[in-house]
């Protein structure tokens, strides 16, 4: 499959001028423009006529129609490190080490932070001990520290939009949107290393 | 793979029915059939009923901002819509 995609013409519609990296600003300022400029519809289907997913029909709709996420896919030229290198043809699903040098995204109301089962461990800011054996990993966790797939996972929390959330495609207006003070506000993420191993006696010895 | 029943298979609601959503700064544009919502960020939300093809055109254009194929079946699917979802 050939990546040559009208990016300009994309951007354009999308109201977008900053830099092409994969940083994780540029996601979420794509994230954030991306839905706003481009409606969820389903004229195609509607209509009987066939949703081509080649490259060519989904730039038409990019341009032109909607395209959910088109942009964000592991395909496009967008998806390119600084170096302008491409990511790998399986980013952003593909797990990284499950040890990030960068070290962990940590919810201090939960104390929840991804580590090997059974491990005890304390929080060097606040002093809290617990083993963290079977216990679920914040979004983000397991991929490689500075992924751009952490960037979409973070601008989908931060970003409050009415109505997201209240169901499967955010499309449904069924459900009432949530009166304002009820939607949980974004957690504040520790964004260094605070986890260390507590030293036991058997690790002492060794 | 889902994609591709979901676009056609007959008993899809996406070949049932008209679906469309856009996020805006200060609101969020819901539309099926021709019942068009509009959540407000403060919890409010408007509902109105949409009376025909033009009016569901109109509301198309300006608030999913959406450019619409020039298919003469469109206009027809749409008054379908509003006739039966009304």
């Amino acid at each position: 499959m050939t990546h040559e995609i009208d990016l300009d013409a994309y951007f354009r519609r999308i109201g977008y001028s900053g830099s092409r990296e994969a940083t994780l600003e540029t996601l979420r300022a794509l994230h954030l423009r991306h839905p706003q400029a481009i409606p969820f519809e389903n004229i195609d289907p509607l209509l009987r006529r066939p949703v081509g997913v080649d490259l060519a029909g989904l730039q038409h709709k990019a341009r032109r129609r909607g395209a959910w996420g088109l942009v964000l896919r592991a395909e496009s030229p967008l998806l390119r490190r600084p170096d302008g290198t491409r990511l790998p043809g399986d980013w952003p699903r593909r797990p990284g080490p499950v040890e990030p040098a960068g070290g962990r995204d940590h919810d201090p109301e939960s104390h929840a932070a991804p580590g090997r089962a059974g491990r005890r461990r304390v929080h060097r800011r606040c002093g809290v001990r617990r083993t963290d054996a079977d216990e679920p990993a914040p979004p983000g966790a397991g991929y490689r520290a500075g992924d751009p797939a952490r960037a979409l996972s973070a601008a989908s929390e931060e970003r409050r939009l009415p109505g997201a959330g209240q169901d499967r495609h955010g499309l449904e207006d069924a459900l009432p949107l949530r009166p304002a003070g009820t939607v949980p506000a974004p957690t504040t993420r520790c964004r260094t290393t605070i986890w260390r191993p507590i030293q036991t006696r058997t690790s002492l010895r060794a | 793979m889902s994609n591709h029943y979901l676009a056609t298979h007959p008993d899809s609601h996406f070949l049932a029915g008209l679906i469309a959503a856009r996020p805006d700064g200060g609101q969020r544009y819901a539309l099926r059939n021709n019942q068009l919502a509009i959540h407000h960020l403060d919890g409010r939300t408007e509902r109105r009923t949409l009376a025909g093809a033009e009016e569901i055109r109109t509301v198309l254009a300006r608030d999913f901002r959406l450019p619409l194929p020039d298919a003469p079946e469109l206009d027809a699917t749409l008054d379908k819509l509003a006739a039966s979802g009304s």
